[in-house]
């Protein structure tokens, strides 16, 4: 009934940021709930860690993408620390002779695409309005926390009627689409191409060609919208961890690193607590798992609590983590050829054409990787100076495509990679090598290890599902839910799953 | 001036069971076709004198069994060979055959995974029942009501409230089919890799996907949409013209003939004549004018609009939406001729489930390898092969002891990354093939007396097929259904009034043969009637 001393509404299983988040949401409904980590510290993909004395980096995720407005509110995490040392990013796709582009966030950025690529910038005003329609009408699928699916498909009939007549069928053409595709048809500016592919499918195996990236790179744009665009919170990504740690803690929340759950307890058909690697049984009538629904279903319940037809629909095996992270300590700012010192902050991708995106993806997938890889930079430390000594700064590479099993093994490799991207980089940043104090390379499966969640939680390694409404998170035991990756409404480091998951319960303890 | 109710452009397939149901309901058809004979994709070719057999395809599809029956072509002589369900052949010698008889099937399962073999009953069961939930969704148009209006709007809501009426777990399930790979989707059911290979090879035959790009799953249920569902727990059998594809064309003809329509073969149609901007008939290439009621294309949808229109008479942006359709050839034919049987050392003597053709494949990565090969425009390295043959169960196409061999090639580019595909670029295919026969068959090469290459690029010279797509425009779900052949269309009806597309081009697509020319003459048909 109780741990040391104390009875639990709600057990959490996993201390990343859906964990976290769905602690602290059910925290914020009056519940008591345990947090248990298996590791020995908090935040999964989300660490603030020290790369060399006084340089400190975000290791693994480096950018706070959609952490929602919403939930920012909800949990008060200004209150409990959280900071941005950047806010609403620009992202630009760097160019090896100096024209880099800023994509454009606003009007005045299309009248700067307009002045070197007038056709682009006029294909790109009718892509934005198009995408945004149907973000518009896609939304309220991804974001409703209703138990039905059926008011929300009504909803997006009868929205899309007050849009331009076959906005809908659009809408069922663009879904499946590949992104690939849909840009070759609309763009020439290959910069502007590769840019727009590499958001659409970073984190994901999947190449731009793959039918469905559209689905994919509308899910990121709506993610994106709940938020504030990217940004960079002071401290790095462990201050987010921090953040929801405190406002945990706030909620007279209990929180256990090291406690590693080694099944679950089943009582007539529902759950009835937890009991952990050491032999303790604790019990609550609601357990929230953020281990990913394979893991949770399979090890830890057991097949023999799930219908057969259930066991099936669980994903055969976990998605391999396919993002590798380069971090590097460096001795002064890299001069980019043509890049002003205000934009060397920004979000930085280098994906020269769509062509390159699709290699990367290719080669990945036969456990390879491109001479010259695709990557998403940022520099924190030039907003955030407190993260290395002054003049000195840091810089987080992060690297899609890599195979998790690589052709000939990781160890053999890594160092060839982590040359490989200072090489590239150099291309735009010509003093680049002599800048690099130190870095080091982190694997796919290294992320994974450290961060402790089955595909390293650095993107989005499922596929995005539309709506499946709360079925996704509930589970077919009465008091198990499900807020890891694969469950809706998709991930990409926001916290929002949890969110979703407490929300459910809620709504659902209320009903009851 | 010659003047009939309906023109059909276009001899295949599709064409004559367009014309084949128009002529049936006493409407007065002419087919018009550029080639000596009838048939199109499915035409019939003699490589060597006495060896006859389906030039540009491997010949194993038939119709759907509806429209068999629907079109009474058993009257008129047609027979169908049911076939056992094919095996594939590994390179290390192991092989998978699929068999008709459950019980004899899952055995062949087990000889791999004993948890397979059960996991076959619900596999099974799942595609049945997904089959079942999208065959009457392919025997009529897929329209979404797109117009404005109370009406429309309520089909729409109507829609969604379908969508949503579905328990959640079959909601997933169809999705899941329409949107995983191939290689996920079997993941879900099956441990060996044998029998996920098996599965995959044959439907990754004449698509555009490799097995583990996304969406490839759906290709898994085609056979399963040709079966009945009586293939007695195993897997879906294969029915198979008695005569080959020969005879169902002839059969087509006939029954077209004997309901008054008429052929006419060497008649290339070069433009619809238009009047009002209404299809008004058609002008063939000696200049004759032929005037009818209704047009019906079975030519693909670019070759329909880009060639057969003056641009300046089609409504604005529709050249650009054509354009904009993807089509792309990924398969070559191989037609052989042989002295004597080939003998398959690796397959148990007399292997039923020969007869339902034999795949050369490897593994998933290999398959995957080969379809990337073809992204990046390479001539395939390690092809996925698909071989029937036809003279095993029809003795009367080849000399009396003597064999034809038809090889499907998968993945093979159109245009090559690095110049033209030379007669000697055409040969080494060829070689390429022949030794991977060669190694399933002992001895093969040694009794070819003739060989034949066909290229995407002969497909689209000889009969004028866009890039030599066999499925008439790519078959991912952003050109399927509703979005079939254009987005937002579903139907038959193009934006010039009375010119129809009744080829694959059109919806079900390649998801079942003929199937698009028998969903366009029924949409004719209701206008006809509607119209007076």
């Amino acid at each position: 009934m109780a741990w040391g001393g104390r009875k639990f509404d709600a057990i959490v299983i996993g201390g990343d940021h859906n964990g976290l988040a769905a602690a602290a949401c059910l925290g914020r409904a009056s519940l008591r709930v345990l947090l248990l980590e298996a590791g020995d510290r908090l935040g999964g993909a989300a660490v603030t860690a020290e790369i060399l004395p006084e340089y400190e980096a975000s290791t693994m995720a480096h950018l706070v993408e959609a952490l929602p407005r919403r939930i920012e509110r909800h949990l008060k995490l200004s209150k409990h620390g959280l900071r941005h040392a950047a806010r609403d990013l620009p992202t630009v796709a760097l160019d090896r002779d100096g024209g880099h582009l800023v994509l454009p966030r606003n009007r005045k950025d299309v009248a700067a695409l307009a002045g070197t690529r007038p056709a682009d910038a006029a294909a790109w005003r009718v892509f934005d309005a198009r995408m945004k329609a149907h973000v518009a009408l896609i939304a309220p699928l991804l974001f409703d926390d209703t138990a039905s699916i059926q008011p929300a498909l009504r909803r997006l009939v009868w929205r899309a009627e007050w849009r331009a007549a076959g906005t809908l069928a659009d809408l069922l053409h663009l879904l499946p689409q590949s992104i690939g595709d849909l840009l070759d048809a609309e763009f020439e500016y290959p910069l502007l191409k590769g840019a727009l592919a590499l958001d659409a499918v970073l984190g994901s195996v999947d190449g731009p060609y793959a039918p469905g990236t559209m689905l994919r790179y509308l899910h990121r744009l709506a993610l994106r919208g709940l938020g504030r665009g990217y940004s960079i919170p002071a401290g790095g990504l462990g201050a987010v961890t921090d953040a929801l740690a405190a406002a945990v803690a706030a909620q007279r929340g209990e929180i256990r690193t090291g406690a590693r759950v080694s099944r679950l307890l089943v009582e007539g058909g529902a759950i009835a607590g937890v009991e952990t690697a050491d032999g303790t049984a604790i019990i609550a009538p609601l357990v929230v798992s953020s281990l990913g629904r394979r893991a949770t279903m399979l090890d830890l319940l057991g097949a023999a609590h799930i219908e057969t037809a259930q066991v099936r629909r669980l994903p055969a095996t976990a998605p391999a983590g396919s993002v590798a992270k380069v971090n590097l300590a460096l001795d002064g700012l890299p001069d980019f050829r043509g890049l002003s010192s205000v934009l060397c902050g920004a979000r930085l991708l280098i994906a020269p054409s769509l062509d390159d995106v699709d290699r990367a993806a290719t080669l990945c997938a036969q456990r390879d990787i491109a001479a010259e890889p695709v990557m998403e930079i940022t520099i924190p430390s030039i907003a955030d100076p407190a993260l290395a000594p002054a003049g000195h700064h840091v810089m987080s590479v992060l690297l899609p495509f890599m195979p998790h099993d690589i052709e000939g093994g990781w160890p053999a490799r890594s160092e060839a990679v982590l040359q490989s991207v200072i090489r590239t980089i150099a291309q735009y940043a010509p003093d680049f090598a002599d800048r690099v104090i130190a870095g080091d390379l982190l694997t796919p499966p290294d992320i994974e290890a450290k961060s402790g969640i089955p595909g390293g939680g650095l993107g989005p390694a499922e596929r995005p599902c539309l709506h499946a409404g709360a079925a996704r998170q509930a589970t077919p035991v009465p008091g198990l839910w499900l807020c890891g990756p694969g469950s809706h409404p998709g991930d990409g480091a926001t916290g929002l799953a949890g969110c979703s998951a407490a929300a459910a319960i809620v709504a659902e303890r209320r009903a009851r | 001036m010659e003047r009939h109710d309906a023109i059909v452009i276009g001899a295949g397939l599709n064409g004559l069971t367009a014309a084949a149901t128009l002529a049936r309901a006493g409407l007065g058809v002419l087919v018009l076709d550029r080639n000596a004979a009838p048939g199109g994709l499915s035409a019939s070719h003699e490589i060597a004198p006495g060896f006859r057999l389906p030039r540009y395809l491997l010949g194993a599809g038939g119709l759907p069994a509806r429209l068999v029956a629907d079109l009474d072509l058993a009257r008129h002589g047609l027979r169908f060979v049911r076939a056992e369900g094919g095996v594939t052949l590994f390179p290390d010698g192991r092989h998978h055959a699929g068999y008709r008889d459950g019980a004899v099937h899952r055995r062949e399962i087990a000889r791999f995974s004993r948890r397979d073999a059960d996991a076959w009953t619900r596999y099974r069961r799942d595609m049945l029942r997904a089959a079942r939930l999208l065959r009457p969704r392919l025997e009529t148009a897929a329209e979404l009501p797109v117009t404005r209006g109370f009406k429309a709007l309520k089909a729409r809501l109507g829609l969604a409230d379908g969508l949503a009426a579905m328990e959640a777990g079959r909601l997933r399930d169809t999705l899941d089919l329409w949107t995983l790979s191939a290689a996920e989707f079997l993941d879900t059911y099956f441990e060996s890799d044998i029998v996920k290979v098996h599965l995959a090879a044959a439907a990754m035959m004449g698509g555009t996907l490799g097995p583990l790009s996304p969406g490839s799953a759906g290709r898994l249920l085609t056979p399963w949409l040709a079966t009945g569902g009586d293939a007695a727990g195993g897997a879906p059998d294969i029915l198979l013209p008695h005569g080959g594809s020969a005879a169902l064309t002839a059969t087509l003809v006939a029954v077209i003939e004997a309901h008054g329509g008429r052929l006419r073969m060497e008649a290339e149609v070069t433009d619809v004549a238009m009047k009002d901007r209404k299809a008004r008939g058609v002008i063939l290439a000696n200049g004759e004018e032929i005037a009818a009621g209704a047009v019906l294309s079975g030519l693909d949808l670019k070759r329909s609009f880009l060639s057969l229109f003056q641009w300046k008479d089609l409504p604005q942006g529709l050249v650009g939406r054509v354009g904009r359709f993807r089509m792309k050839g990924a398969t070559a034919k191989i037609n052989l001729a042989l002295d004597g049987t080939p003998e398959f050392p690796a397959l148990p003597e007399g292997c039923p489930a020969l007869a339902g053709g034999l795949r050369l494949a490897g593994s998933m990565d290999g398959m995957q390898r080969a379809f990337d090969d073809w992204r990046a425009h390479m001539p395939p390295r390690d092809p996925l092969i698909e071989v029937l043959i036809p003279s095993l169960s029809d003795a009367t196409i080849a000399p009396a002891g003597c064999h034809v061999l038809s090889a499907l090639v998968q993945y093979v580019p159109q245009t090559l990354h690095d110049g033209a595909w030379t007669a000697e670029r055409r040969d080494a295919l060829g070689d390429l093939v022949v030794a991977r026969l060669e190694a399933a068959s002992p001895g093969l090469a040694g009794r070819i007396v003739a060989r034949d290459v066909v290229l995407a690029a002969d497909l689209e010279n000889e009969i004028g097929l866009t890039a030599g797509d066999i499925a008439h425009g790519e078959a991912t779900l952003d050109q399927m259904f509703v979005n079939r052949p254009l987005p937002g269309t579903g139907g038959y009806d193009t934006p010039v009034r009375n010119f129809y597309v009744c080829s694959p081009s059109a919806h079900p697509g390649p998801l079942m043969p003929g199937q698009a020319g028998a969903n366009a003459a029924a949409r004719v048909l209701a206008l006809h009637r509607k119209r007076g």
